[in-house]
């Protein structure tokens, strides 16, 4: 039998342990006490550059070409929507060291937390970079460009052109559509003369680029750090949901993603849809293995009442150089910002990417066109060049993923059978959920 | 008669030692429902576990066209699995290899700390059980209590203190954090508690041994099995740590542990990340992810064969006293 004084003992020891046990979980959950304002270091020349892995080959050339410099290249998981590297930037901004000099953001939507107040990590390369911006087709780098600074260089340029299967378009005697409007009554038509034809797909997380973006609907029209403006009954977006609507109700469009395992079947069925200068590439030639001479990319298309195309952006990746360095490390990490964006070694030789950086974009032309795989292949590639300046500038990239809302919510809704108009709903309800869980103030004019 | 009576009753002492026979040895309904509710769950359980050992075997296109039979065993082959094995270790900068240098890293955080933790735990768990001291029931509860603290919630602290010595990307920071090992020290503490009288530790003092000579030349000898739990249980704790190795060893590309490197293999593969995967010389499907995971696996199913005798011995530490 315990005694009082033994018992008390115990509970006085339980006690203690418990408030310490909580003091310090308290401590190690309590929320980061710095900010990315950090005093400016220089190791005076060595730097770290963190690529993820179709990146490598860029440092690599880089490390090949300025034996001078020291270089330190790691690679990174490049899983695209990953939440990791932001946690470990946070670590770094806690510690107040860590950071890498350079690096290839796996998903764009990183640059919105590189450049937040809280990570502050991507410097403002306006005066730095001056005369590399100068070879940079404006609506290029405009993701890169945040409250009037350029915090990120793009790496390749991603617009969309319009792909045609020519083939398919001169045995039928069709014409290639000009406008959206054109596009969509032209997909139902064929599907109604060719059961199983698809003029599009709607499925994966770049169809809201594809779509949306290319109207200029405002799903991601950043107005400041912390407010965003999403509304989905602006004319813009109506137009957008109008055509994707007509689409499947006429059995126009496929409900798959691009990447999904049946699209490699479904596409072999594609007679035309907008789509990123890299689906003739890796989607037509190598992972659908349409036969060379088949497709081919022309001009976006331009809305009716409009003088000028207006296109979508699928991907297209960034560099960030760190703001936290200065003196010889400063000057070694802007010798290889410039290198990776501009210099023929990783832009021409490399890269099955096109380029962004506009003087380089012919010599990447001149050796991708040898392969000679498009129907219409100079035509195709001078469509690639002009594209980018299409691309309407006010669409940033913010916390929230407005392509994995739209795989969550329209994929799902097609999918099963059900309306458009139900997934478009639900994606106008989470787009504004997900922002106001990021913190944003969401205004809808 | 009364060797006679002798032997009655060993021959009841030995009849008691004989496993008895459980449930009805008859076909009843009632057992054949509870042979095939058995047969259910472990099908439920061995089924998955078939197909993705199959899947490493497989071919890639076979696997996207959904062919190969019942869970792709009629696709297994040996030259499928070279192929894949040449896809998982070309990955990397330079011509690949980086899957094996994983490997490495992994047994090498996984052991020392392991290492460590046997070499701290064990003597604090007989402290505790067999010493008397100054706050010896508070240091027990403290340790009761780190047991049961996610490890994710130490990562950022441990984070800090391991850059403020400017070690982050190095391994020995891992091994010595992983050797810190507060079940481990329970476990041995149970052990001592369940297998090592009172009695004996003050025997051995009075015939004049030492603290330290009680437990070198007394505990020591028969802590085997608590030695090979121990030491099980924080490998299998160390192989499988993600958060640890994420965040101290990220930043350095020659150091990292396979628990991380399987993500970064994922995150590379068409099926997840098609436009990344796009540039790269390799092409990681699933037949390919599933071999890198079973070979991360193996190292773990060796320990476990090996240390089956100790482990089926020690599952009972605490259950009897002594």
């Amino acid at each position: 039998m315990k005694t009082r004084g033994s018992r008390r003992t115990t509970v006085k020891t339980v006690l203690v342990a418990g408030v310490a046990s909580t003091m310090f979980l308290l401590t190690a959950c309590s929320p980061a006490g710095t900010t990315g304002d950090q005093e400016q270091t220089d190791s005076g020349g060595k730097i770290t550059v963190w690529v993820d892995p179709p990146r490598v080959p860029a440092a690599e050339a880089f490390v090949t070409a300025h034996p001078e410099i020291e270089t330190n290249v790691v690679q990174i998981d490049g899983t695209v929507g990953g939440k990791n590297l932001q946690q470990q930037f946070a670590q770094f901004n806690q510690a107040g060291k860590g950071w890498p000099d350079a690096i290839f953001f796996p998903s764009n939507d990183d640059i919105a937390w590189a450049t937040g107040a809280q990570i502050n990590y991507a410097a403002d390369l306006t005066d730095d970079m001056a005369t590399v911006l100068e070879g940079y087709d404006p609506a290029v780098n405009a993701p890169c460009e945040i409250d009037d600074k350029i915090r990120c260089l793009r790496n390749d340029a991603a617009p969309d052109v319009f792909w045609y299967n020519a083939t398919f378009f001169a045995e039928n005697g069709y014409s290639v559509p000009k406008t959206w409007e054109e596009y969509g009554d032209l997909a139902v038509q064929i599907a109604a003369e060719h059961p199983g034809k698809i003029s599009g797909f709607l499925g994966d997380a770049y169809a809201p680029d594809r779509y949306l973006w290319a109207s200029g609907c405002p799903t991601n029209a950043r107005q400041s750090e912390t407010e965003v403006t999403i509304n989905l009954d602006d004319p813009s977006c109506v137009r957008a949901k109008d055509l994707i609507n007509q689409l499947v109700e006429g059995n126009a469009a496929s409900t798959l993603g691009i990447f999904d395992a049946d699209a490699a079947t479904a596409g072999l069925e594609l007679v035309m849809s907008p789509g990123a200068v890299w689906w003739g590439d890796y989607l037509f030639n190598q992972t659908w293995k349409i036969p060379a001479g088949t497709m081919a990319g022309t001009t976006p298309l331009t809305w009716d009442g409009e003088s000028e195309p207006s296109t979508g952006n699928e991907g297209g990746g960034l560099w960030g150089m760190s703001s936290h360095i200065t003196g010889e490390q400063k000057k070694n990490a802007l010798t290889f910002m410039e290198f990776v964006a501009t210099d023929p070694a990783w832009q021409v030789e490399l890269t099955t990417g096109l380029p962004g950086y506009g003087p380089v974009q012919d010599a990447w032309i001149e050796k991708q066109s040898a392969a000679n795989y498009f129907a219409e292949n100079a035509a195709t590639f001078e469509a690639f060049k002009e594209a980018a300046s299409y691309v309407p500038g006010d669409h940033a990239y913010m916390l929230y993923n407005t392509g994995g809302i739209w795989a969550e919510t329209v994929t799902p809704a097609l999918a099963s059978g059900d309306t458009f108009d139900a997934g478009w709903s639900a994606f106008g309800d989470e787009l504004v959920n997900q922002a106001k869980t990021f913190g944003y103030t969401v205004q809808s004019e | 008669m009364a060797s006679t009576k002798k032997l009655v009753v060993r021959d009841a002492r030995l009849e008691s030692h004989v496993p008895r026979v459980v449930g009805s040895q008859h076909w009843t309904p009632g057992r054949i429902a509870r042979i095939a509710t058995m047969l259910f769950v472990a099908a439920i359980f061995i089924f998955p576990m078939v197909g993705f050992v199959a899947m490493a075997f497989r071919d890639a296109d076979n696997v996207a066209a959904g062919s190969d039979g019942f869970l792709g065993l009629g696709g297994m082959s040996w030259d499928n699995v070279m192929f894949s094995w040449s896809q998982v270790n070309g990955f990397g900068p330079g011509g690949g290899g980086l899957f094996t240098t994983w490997i490495g890293n992994s047994l090498i955080v996984s052991v020392g700390g392991a290492v460590l933790a046997v070499l701290g735990a064990i003597p604090a768990g007989y402290a505790l059980s067999r010493l008397r001291f100054r706050f010896r029931r508070l240091v027990l509860i403290v340790t009761l209590v780190t047991m049961v603290i996610p490890n994710t919630v130490l990562v950022i602290p441990l984070f800090l203190e391991v850059s403020a010595i400017n070690a982050v990307g190095e391994l020995w920071p891992v091994v010595v954090i992983m050797g810190f090992y507060p079940f481990g020290v329970y476990l041995s503490y149970i052990h001592f508690m369940t297998t090592m009288p009172a009695e004996l530790v003050e025997a051995a003092r009075i015939d004049g041994l030492g603290e330290v000579a009680i437990f070198l030349q007394v505990a020591t000898p028969i802590s085997k099995q608590a030695v090979a739990l121990v030491a099980f249980f924080a490998f299998v704790a160390n192989w499988t740590n993600f958060f640890l190795p994420l965040a101290l060893l990220s930043s350095n590309q020659q150091n990292k542990t396979v628990s991380i490197g399987l993500q970064e293999l994922i995150g590379s593969s068409p099926l997840f990340n098609p436009t990344v995967a796009a540039g790269l010389d390799v092409k990681l499907y699933m037949p390919q992810l599933a071999l890198a995971t079973f070979l991360s696996m193996l190292p773990l199913l060796a320990l476990f064969i090996g240390a089956q005798r100790f482990l089926m011995r020690g599952q009972t530490v605490g259950a009897v006293k002594g």
